[in-house]
């Protein structure tokens, strides 16, 4: 059971089914102005090859390894915003955007090379992305994030 | 292994700018489900939770009935031949509210050991649905449409 959920927490997959156009999702996960509005107040800007995040006084940066808007970005992530989870080896993170039929759209998270983070692996599982995601359709269906 | 595992008990979360009591109240009431759930106007009671989708009806026991929190049924695809066969496993719908004025809903089907072609059938679906609920009550109006 345990090997289950560890196996699990390595490879995290997420969905979430959004009323916007997959351009308007990519704005959304690429744009800091839009992102503080949903994403725990940090101010994200995927540019130039690099995903750039500021939060209060921090400020980080992880590699962009696959940029196709509006339709799939990947990249790095390094949980800086906390001390014990900046220290674990960075992992990759995959949004997959895929319109549907009746004009609404399907956003899919893949967190996955967590092997090594363990921690990271499980502040962000379950609750951690979701309410990223929940809030994120929230703001783009309402004009207001969750949090 | 991991797949299998996953897919008899499958768990599926959503935050939702809502009290707990609009969120019962979208799940059990056939007005509600109608605009969200592939169109099945379902109503739970304390005993029973009835599904109507066309002229097919399907009725399924109500294990726990705890409002606004706590709703457990089974479950039997009575929509699809080869998955009605199939023995009927469970869902579980959990509602905690959060600090902030919104809700965490949890939906867990589980007990899918027996029914290995519905698991794969609603492993796809169950996301689509709650993604529907949330719009519904945030904004009044389905999710699909023109």
């Amino acid at each position: 059971m345990n090997a289950v959920t560890e196996i699990a927490q390595a490879v995290q997959v997420y969905n979430i089914y959004i009323r916007a156009t997959p351009e308007q999702i990519w704005d959304a996960i690429t744009k800091p102005e839009f992102t503080e509005q949903y994403f725990h107040g940090v101010r994200i800007e995927v540019r130039d090859g690099k995903r750039s995040s500021h939060l209060r006084d921090l400020a980080w940066e992880e590699a962009v390894l696959e940029a196709d808007p509006p339709r799939r970005l990947v990249h790095g992530w390094v949980s800086y915003y906390d001390g014990d989870l900046a220290a674990e080896p960075s992992s990759r993170v995959t949004w997959e955007i895929e319109p549907q039929d009746g004009g609404y759209t399907r956003l899919t998270v893949v967190h996955d090379e967590l092997e090594d983070s363990p921690k990271t692996a499980s502040s962000v599982a379950g609750t951690g992305w979701m309410g990223v995601l929940s809030s994120l359709k929230s703001f783009l269906e309402t004009g207001e994030g969750l949090f | 292994m991991t797949t299998m595992t996953a897919q008899t008990t499958q768990v599926y979360q959503v935050f939702i700018k809502a009290t707990p009591e609009a969120i019962w109240e979208a799940i059990t009431s056939p007005d509600f489900t109608a605009q969200y759930f592939y169109g099945a106007r379902v109503e739970a009671n304390a005993t029973r939770r009835i599904s109507k989708m066309g002229d097919i009806t399907g009725e399924d026991p109500v294990f726990e009935f705890d409002p606004p929190r706590r709703l457990v049924h089974g479950w039997h695809s009575e929509w699809d031949e080869d998955l009605a066969k199939e023995e009927p496993s469970r869902v579980t719908w959990d509602v905690v509210p959060q600090d902030g004025g919104y809700s965490l809903l949890t939906v867990t089907h589980d007990q899918l050991e027996g029914a290995p072609k519905t698991a794969e059938a609603v492993s796809g679906g169950w996301m689509l649905v709650i993604s529907g609920l949330k719009t519904l009550l945030e904004t009044g109006k389905p999710m699909a449409g023109a």
